[in-house]
């Protein structure tokens, strides 16, 4: 099993620990993953707004890399996954867009032909790899650990870019606490926005609404949380002191990355799989596990 | 199915202390909708239930409800075997299932929501091509239920100088319809389309399925930025500058760019939390080919 990886800016540098991580449990799996060098920033969804041609031609030439080696792009990030899917998907329903794109990427010599499907890791984990395979690579099942699936938007909405999940009712991120293990808790913050694109202009914003899930979360009864985005991450784990301060709230949930807590339950250690990193100590669940 | 559960929101402020929960159970029939469920209820059971309907086909956007927690219209949401219908969540409940609009009315309002022509056009008739009009049609399909206002989570928030997705919707009909020659940019800066966190969850939400973020605040971050200076604006160019910089974005340098003076310091426990943690690099890295993307920028602004 061989895929492009594109890992994105945040798991590069404020969550770099979610790259190596993620190369990890590749690794134990048997996922190949092919670094595609020189792959820039997908432009999130700001980088349309302003100049609509270079976020498609930025993300074509993403696309191209991939479709070079005859690879599906493998995603670790929400937002990533959903602006390169929003983008191949423009490109091949639009033959004009994409003969206007390859022009301008004919100038460094790159073409794409629209042969290219974008996964994140989480959909990657629960079809190409398939649960069997997990749980036998497993050492220690999370049993008894009571997690949290944060979502985050951009891996369920808009339903016609991605389509893996109902964006109302997703069942995959439960289905993978299961697969490890754990028990997923459910709240009605989980399908919801933690605000982390307004962080930069509009702070306040985004700690409110990234305190009020981690309060139903904690509310729900559960131990820790798990999401599939490093931006949602950065908010969950990385502001939610600030996000207590705000909202007055006294919540001390830790947030893994999907990788981490699968790396957990394949018996992989605390250095190994980087928790130091994390902003919210992770060595209540660990005692509680008996991993310590 | 041979019946529906219904669990049905109940309350009248006028003689209720708090709100209930009645459940119902409604024989199914084929094709039943929600509304249908509702109207059996009503015929049948208990004729005090209130809710709103009237054209019963998703044009009049009057009979907008929680379904299961999600914002739905009555009139085209397919009864299921158990189900919770309440209220649209956010605005003051005149009985059961029917809420007060007037406070999303107004706020559509504030934003003059018509055609405003200054001008005369230069030749009567009018010649209206329709492909002058391709961004204004989707919009102008808004039936004005509010499922989007329900959905959105910054609207949940009631936060302070945010008029809420449907507001935007009739905002961004006038700006772009280019008959109109009203000056909007005052409009969408009260408006608070900066306070739009992406999230999608007006357009899932959205029963006539317009392109709320891409095709109305994105066109209205747009058309602002262009006119006036902003953070938002400012976050937004130097975001694209450091693509074409480095082609990659360091989310420090972002902050740092982007930020005010007061900002950066009230930023200032955090930011070293986490350099200490190794997550802020000061050097930002580059790509190796970056003179790729910058040939390529140079292209396509050629073109343009």
């Amino acid at each position: 099993m061989k895929f492009a990886y594109y890992p994105g800016c945040s798991p590069q540098s404020t969550t770099r620990e979610l790259d190596v991580v993620t190369r990890k449990i590749a690794k134990a799996l048997e996922i190949e993953l092919v670094n595609l060098n020189g792959a820039a920033c997908c432009g999130s969804v700001e980088m349309r707004v302003n100049d609509p041609d270079l976020f498609y031609a930025i993300n074509a030439r993403t696309l191209a890399m991939a479709e070079r080696q005859g690879l599906d792009l493998l995603t670790i990030c929400n937002t990533c996954q959903l602006v390169l899917a929003q983008a191949n998907q423009s490109l091949k329903k639009d033959g004009e867009l994409l003969d206007k794109i390859n022009q301008a990427l004919s100038e460094v010599h790159v073409k794409y032909s629209g042969g290219v499907e974008v996964k994140h890791l989480l959909w990657i984990l629960l079809t190409d790899v398939g649960p069997e395979r997990i749980k036998g690579n497993l050492k220690f099942p999370l049993t008894g650990l009571k997690v949290a699936p944060f979502y985050g938007c951009h891996i369920l909405r808009p339903k016609e870019a991605l389509g893996f999940d109902d964006p109302d009712d997703p069942k995959s991120l439960e289905e993978f606490i299961r697969i490890c293990g754990g028990e997923p808790v459910d709240f009605p913050g989980k399908i919801k926005c933690c605000g982390f694109h307004n962080l930069p202009y509009d702070p306040m914003l985004a700690v409110t609404l990234t305190g009020k899930y981690l309060q139903e979360a904690s509310d729900a009864g559960a131990n820790c949380m798990v999401t599939p985005c490093p931006l949602c991450f950065t908010m969950l784990d990385g502001y939610q002191r600030e996000a207590n301060q705000k909202l007055g709230s006294h919540v001390n949930l830790p947030v893994f990355h999907l990788p981490q807590l699968l790396g957990l339950a394949m018996g992989m250690g605390k250095d190994e799989l980087m928790l130091k990193r994390n902003m919210v100590s992770t060595d209540g669940i660990l005692r509680k596990i008996g991993r310590v | 199915m041979e019946k529906v559960t219904a669990k049905v929101f109940r309350y009248d402020p006028s003689t209720d202390d708090t709100y209930r929960y009645e459940t119902y159970e409604v024989p199914y029939e084929k094709g039943m909708r929600v509304l249908g469920v509702l109207m059996y209820i009503q015929e049948n059971v208990d004729t005090s239930l209130a809710f709103r309907y009237s054209c019963r086909r998703k044009r009049c956007g009057s009979c907008g409800v929680l379904v299961n927690g999600k914002p739905r219209l009555a009139c085209m949401e397919e009864a299921k075997e158990e189900m919770v219908i309440e209220p649209l969540p956010n605005l003051p409940i005149v009985r059961d299932l029917v809420v007060e609009t007037t406070e999303y009315e107004e706020r559509i309002q504030s934003i003059s929501p018509y055609l405003v022509r200054k001008n005369r056009p230069e030749r009567e008739p009018e010649k209206l091509l329709p492909n002058n009009f391709t961004a204004v049609r989707p919009l102008n399909q808004c039936i004005e239920c509010f499922s989007c206002m329900s959905a959105c989570p910054v609207n949940g928030l009631k936060w302070e100088g945010f008029s809420g997705p449907a507001t935007l919707i009739q905002l961004a009909r006038r700006m772009l319809d280019p008959r109109d020659d009203m000056d909007r940019i005052p409009d969408a800066g009260q408006a608070g389309f900066e306070h739009c966190v992406a999230c999608y969850a007006c357009v899932n939400a959205c029963p006539v399925e317009i392109g709320i973020l891409e095709g109305v605040i994105e066109n209205i971050k747009k058309k602002y930025t262009e006119k006036e200076p902003s953070v938002y604006g400012k976050y937004n160019k130097t975001w694209g500058d450091l693509i074409v910089k480095n082609g990659l974005v360091n989310p420090f340098t972002l902050m740092r760019k982007v930020s005010t003076f007061d900002k950066l310091l009230s930023n200032m426990v955090i930011g070293i939390k986490f350099f200490l943690k190794g997550k802020i690099s000061l050097k930002s890295q580059k790509i190796p080919n970056i003179d790729e993307i910058r040939t390529i920028q140079k292209v396509i602004g050629e073109k343009r």
